[in-house]
């Protein structure tokens, strides 16, 4: 076990990084509930707590034979799958939106334990020589493996746990082998959709210049015919039925929408949110006020600051310069993560490896992209800083399946 | 499966990727948040700063003191005393339940009505609200006692007006009234703070800029729920300054005697002033009401009742009513003949208890005063006399020289609400669209008929005539006085005739207002009785004494008192004049300066 821990290939940069995020998200809980009433005073000690047991899940997945990953993974997506149905078959019976699982005095979130199992068992399904994403056919199983959770989790409502879903399928199965045109042509709807969506701020020409690049590439793509007019068929499709499907929605659905997106419309509620924390956040200046001295977020002027809008106290206290500190700790994390991919031999943890980047780029982009004002306010938590023990306790575990795979990243 | 494995790096090229296209996408996402935060965190750094500081840091004002106003001899007349306010926390909501019941029993409110209005005013409040103001010592320090029984309950201090003298004076002085929320805004520039008292009418408003001083200010740092954290050292409090004091002209001494005077029913006003300067020593207004009133908490019923008394307690008598000027008015017609040679003192002239003139005008006295000079003449406020001479001058003259003595133009006195009056002339008749005949001037020369004065304008009349043309302005503010000037082109000798017969009302056998003499001293004046169409005749008296050197010029009016026979209005102003002798003895009332 030593030995193991002093192994040549061991990521020491990883282990460092996550003791840093972690130290750095108790000291910023700490102040975020400074202001506080008494109930919530200590719950960076709740904190502290779950990140020490977070450490010590971290450090016993990496004794995890591989094998051993590589053989349960399907089992443990239907288990994880199991959990997460049954959650939300109570949440309706209960009547309410229900994310939690208890068991006895633990609750945890089975869409947390839902990301591990999902990453685990596409690697296992794309390591696969047959399964080799070499055609759109082949794309038929990835795709539900990734959009079953997706929907029971949407529809919790968890927009932003089930985004993650939907950003970790387009890497890993361009690092399982997809060709980039085809990848491109993948997510070519998603972006015709976006670019003329009359809710979002895109001129209508991005849209009829995107169009024209499609077109290009397809022209270079050498597709058949029939490919060709699929393609830009469903381009099309997208382009014209997105605003034709916000245009047929109710009034209040489709300001429902327009908040979500830009949440400054609606200054009472998410957009209250979006106002302080961008005080907060902007008030911090180059250097920060200093440790504890955040009084805009001690005097509890932007709520949820010690969870989903913890980057908002690290603007304040640390500045700019703290939260590009921030920034790129997690960015290490990420980078460790896709040279792991790329060294280890075994195709399984390769693609795994990729996944789990993704998870941590992707929060980091939408959780501090929302702080800042230019993503939506989703709640997705900011890995190993947002108080929160399944988030914390995921995300631990995901960093342990890169240690490990580092230390295997010979086997076969 | 496992073993199926082992070869897929030899065989498919295709599946390892270079890591760079995946690094180089994470830096781009890393850059476009590094971007944003730049812009925020740099760029906007000092926008985002203010706004955070304008939310947390609030202003709250320091009450300035009001200053004081005492009369000309220091004697306090308006003052600040400290009251007791009982505050209730909202951080303590959650034990209302107990505390609110409790706190009405120590106060003596019923409970129901109290929670009631402790709910209205603790809603959505998170900050001690006042829910008991000015509470006397007694209630504050039971509540001291028990502040452990009721969480959340704090005595403060506040500072209120204060009247010692009560209703002295109350006209003048005027009153303090809380802002209301449109005034608020309006006067929010000017440093009031909501609920803060501003002068309402008298000295009180004509001064409020003199009085209220300038707020200051504290600076707050609050939380998300406006709850006072604490006082910020960031910025550095505004101090305060403190309202002026003012000296008023107003003698408090003469004041009493005067409002002791009016006693309880007499309705009327009273104005005496110093002739050499324009100070008003005396102003007063009866019925009155006590400021005091005002400065506590009062009640809507409180105010609709002084509002809707029928003696209009709250209307300035000496400053917004107008009466007919009555027989006084006879001396401005002796005046405009003299003056413009159309008579001379020894000039006698018949009355037989009438004049015909299209119809007969009355003398009041039915015999007749057989032959009169003009001394003679005020002496016995003939009428006929002053018809015949009516008759001769005319109106343009007669109203040239109303305007002269400043009849139908306001006084400029440091009040609100004077009433201008009105002295006919063509203009006016043109204006009210009546045909000027030529038998008006008959009733306008015994001060009869549309003239309208005010017991002010009267006073000031008064005091023209005893220093022969000093054309003085009437102030209540010490520092207010000017320099007055002589009015042009109205003889001393004139002025000299008519204060004869002034004299002679008094002091002769055959005067009107032979009562008011005393002993030892020589008072000239005249009496008058103004015809009143809704009901029984105002009385009025001018005076102004010492004779040789006058130092007290008086008009006074005594509404309704028509059966009294003047005496009423009379016995009033020599009331003052009595005292006005005994607190004056050298007449220095001038200081020689």
């Amino acid at each position: 076990m030593i030995k193991l821990l002093i192994d040549r290939n061991m990521d020491y940069g990883l282990i460092l990084s996550v003791c840093v995020l972690m130290a750095v998200g108790v000291l910023m809980i700490h102040s975020a509930s400074a202001g506080d009433n008494v109930d919530s005073a200590n719950i960076w000690q709740k904190q502290l707590v779950w990140s020490i047991m977070a450490f010590v899940v971290m450090i016993s997945v990496v004794f995890l034979p591989f094998k051993f990953l590589y053989s349960l993974s399907y089992i443990f997506y239907g288990v994880c799958l199991f959990l997460l149905i049954m959650t939300e078959i109570r949440g309706t019976m209960g009547g309410g939106s229900e994310r939690w699982l208890n068991f006895g005095p633990m609750r945890f979130q089975p869409s947390e334990f839902m990301k591990i199992a999902t990453i685990l068992a596409l690697a296992r399904w794309l390591s696969s020589k047959n399964n080799r994403p070499t055609s759109y056919k082949k794309l038929l199983v990835p795709s539900l493996i990734v959009f079953l959770p997706m929907a029971f989790i949407a529809k919790q409502p968890d927009l932003g746990t089930s985004l993650v879903f939907f950003a970790i399928i387009f890497p890993m199965l361009y690092w399982a082998g997809l060709d980039t045109v085809r990848l491109f042509f993948l997510v070519a709807p998603i972006l015709s959709a976006v670019f003329s969506a009359p809710f979002l701020p895109f001129s209508s020409w991005v849209w009829i210049v995107f169009m024209f690049v499609v077109l290009a590439i397809l022209y270079y793509s050498r597709y058949t015919l029939q490919g060709m007019i699929f393609n830009i068929g469903a381009n099309i499709f997208a382009g014209i039925a997105t605003p034709y499907a916000f245009g047929k929605l109710k009034p209040y659905q489709q300001k429902r929408i327009t908040t979500f997106i830009n949440p400054e419309a609606d200054p009472l509620d998410s957009g209250y949110q979006i106002i302080n924390a961008k005080i907060a956040l902007g008030s911090g200046g180059v250097f920060g006020k200093g440790l504890g001295e955040g009084r805009y977020t001690e005097l509890g002027f932007l709520p949820r600051s010690h969870t989903d809008f913890i980057f908002s106290v690290i603007g304040e206290e640390f500045g700019f310069v703290g939260s590009i500190f921030v920034l790129g700790v997690i960015f290490f994390l990420v980078y460790r993560g896709i040279v792991i991919a790329s060294v280890v031999k075994n195709p399984f943890m390769s693609i795994a490896a990729v996944g789990i980047s993704t998870v941590f780029i992707f929060h980091m982009f939408v959780n501090v992209g929302m702080v800042a004002g230019i993503m939506p306010v989703t709640g997705l938590p900011l890995p190993f800083i947002s108080y929160g023990g399944s988030s914390c306790m995921t995300s631990a575990a995901l960093i342990g399946l890169l240690l490990n795979f580092s230390i295997n990243r010979h086997e076969y | 499966m496992l073993l199926s494995m082992n070869s897929w790096e030899a065989e498919d090229r295709g599946f390892r990727k270079k890591p760079w296209p995946l690094i180089t996408l994470a830096l781009i996402l890393v850059a476009v948040l590094g971007l944003r935060l730049f812009k925020l965190q740099v760029l906007s750094w000092q926008v985002y700063l203010e706004e955070s500081d304008d939310k947390r840091i609030k202003r709250e004002v320091i009450e300035a003191p009001r200053g004081y106003i005492y009369d000309r001899n220091n004697v306090v007349l308006a003052e600040n005393r400290m009251s007791y306010s009982i505050t209730l926390d909202p951080f303590e909501r959650h034990r209302f339940n107990e505390t609110v019941p409790r706190l009405a029993m120590f106060l003596g409110e019923n409970p129901d009505d109290f929670t009631e209005k402790v709910k209205e005013i603790t809603y959505k409040k998170s900050n001690p609200q006042k829910v008991k103001r000015d509470a006397d010592f007694r209630l504050a320090s039971i509540v001291e006692e028990h502040n452990l029984e009721l969480p959340g309950v704090v005595c403060v201090f506040d500072q209120r007006r204060n009247y010692p003298q009560g209703p002295l004076a109350s006209h003048v002085l005027g009153y303090i009234g809380e802002l209301t929320p449109e005034e608020h805004d309006k006067l929010r520039d000017k440093g009031y703070y909501y609920g803060q008292g501003i002068g309402r009418s008298g000295v009180e408003r004509m001064y409020e800029d003199v009085l209220k001083g300038k707020n200051g200010a504290k600076f707050e740092e609050r939380n998300y729920m406006n709850r006072v954290v604490e006082i910020s050292d960031e910025v550095e409090p505004d101090p305060y300054i403190p309202g002026k004091d003012i000296n008023l002209t107003l003698d408090v001494r003469l004041q009493i005697s005067a409002e002791e005077a009016f006693g309880d029913s007499v309705i009327g006003a009273i104005v005496a002033l110093n002739p050499k300067n324009g100070e008003i020593l005396v102003m007063a207004s009866h019925p009155s009401y006590d400021p005091n009133q005002f400065a506590r908490v009062m009640t809507e019923s409180e105010y609709k009742k002084l509002q809707n008394d029928p003696d209009k307690p709250l209307f300035n008598r000496a400053i917004q009513a107008t009466y007919p000027p009555g027989s006084p008015f006879k001396l401005l017609m002796a005046l405009t003949g003299l003056n413009n040679g159309f008579t001379e003192q020894s000039k006698f002239s018949p009355c037989n208890g009438g004049y015909y003139f299209g119809r007969w005008y009355k003398c009041w006295e039915d015999r007749g005063h057989g032959s009169l000079d003009m001394v003679g003449a005020i002496e016995n406020s003939c009428n006929v006399y002053f018809y015949q001479l009516g008759r001769k001058i005319g109106l343009e003259k007669w109203n040239d020289m109303g305007r002269l003595l400043g009849i139908g133009e306001i006084t400029g006195i440091d009040l609100f609400n004077e009433e201008r009056g009105i002295l006919p002339g063509a203009d006016y008749y043109q204006k009210v669209g009546v045909a000027y005949s030529p038998g008006m001037i008959l009733n306008l020369a015994i001060g009869q008929g549309e003239t309208l004065v005010t017991v002010l304008q009267l006073a000031r009349y008064t005091g023209i005539i005893a220093m022969e043309g000093l054309n003085i302005k009437p102030h209540l503010n010490i520092e207010k006085y000017e320099e007055p000037e002589r009015i042009a082109g109205i003889s001393s000798h004139s002025f000299q005739i008519v204060k004869l017969g002034m004299r002679g009302v008094i002091n002769s056998p055959s005067g009107t207002a032979k009562t008011a003499r005393i002993p030892g001293h020589i008072i000239a004046g005249k009496t008058g009785t103004a015809q009143n169409p809704h009901g029984a005749d105002h009385k009025l008296f001018i005076a102004f004494a010492p004779y040789d050197d006058p130092g007290i010029a008086i008009a006074c009016v005594a509404e309704n008192a028509g059966d009294n026979i003047g005496s009423l209005a009379v016995k009033i102003v020599k009331q003052v004049l009595q005292d006005y002798f005994t607190y004056y003895p050298d007449n220095t009332v001038v200081k020689d300066d």
